[in-house]
């Protein structure tokens, strides 16, 4: 169970279950310090979890791309744009 | 190992037009994701991109799409600064009789690759002729090398 309370404009206060190896590492974290290491780890993972969803996502647009044939090279496009 | 690079739009574009170097690209763009490469390109990339989406009648959304998912991941456009301008500015100078010289444009994307020590990677041939001297460039052929540095 979570419950999150706000304290002030940009933190919140909320409770949640530790496992008890995260437990035992965060005892070792002084006092004091415990949110800000808590708040690291959690932004370090969710932002990869984030980034590994958008990536996946990115390489299925990837794969449905059904590839057009131009009548010349995408080299050829680019020179005739950057030409005028 | 690079963790930055510059890509020529062209090279982009290859993942929705049906070329025979076509796989390269993806296998690049991919493998660059993997590694957490950063993708840097001027802000020009983007318009280039789309015109070039147009152009081939592939759909623009579709390819505006793909440009904002990759943005999400790795894909940073970037208003060049004064000083890659005039690097950009110094390479256009630096043609040869034969070969030519380089446009701004091409120019600009090698700048920026020079500018941050990356390589700027292209599928064209011309460019390279054109500027090699100055380094910093990568044919998309070779593109596995940049990872073995």
């Amino acid at each position: 169970m979570t419950s999150i309370q706000s304290n002030i404009s940009t933190n919140y206060r909320t409770t949640f279950y530790l496992t008890a190896e995260n437990k035992a590492l965060l005892d070792q974290i002084p006092r004091g310090k415990k949110t800000a290491v808590v708040n690291k780890a959690l932004s370090l993972l969710l932002k990869k979890m984030l980034k590994e969803k958008d990536n996946q996502r990115f390489l299925e647009m990837i794969q449905e791309i059904k590839p057009v044939k131009a009548y010349i090279s995408s080299e050829d496009m680019v020179r005739e744009l950057r030409n005028g | 190992m690079a963790k930055q690079v510059v890509i020529d739009s062209s090279v982009f574009c290859k993942l929705f037009l049906q070329e025979d170097d076509r796989q390269q690209a993806i296998d690049l763009i991919v493998m660059l994701g993997e590694k957490d490469c950063q993708i840097i390109v001027p802000s020009l990339f983007l318009y280039e991109v789309l015109s070039v989406a147009t152009m081939s009648s592939y759909p623009t959304e579709l390819a505006n799409d793909l440009l904002i998912q990759h943005q999400k991941i790795n894909l940073k456009l970037i208003e060049i600064d004064n000083e890659t301008i005039h690097k950009a500015i110094e390479i256009t100078k630096k043609g040869h009789q034969n070969s030519g010289y380089p446009s701004f444009y091409d120019s600009a994307y090698h700048a920026l690759a020079i500018q941050n020590s990356s390589q700027f990677i292209t599928a064209d041939k011309r460019h390279k002729a054109k500027a090699q001297q100055f380094g910093y460039i990568t044919m998309l052929a070779d593109w596995e090398t940049i990872f073995s540095v």
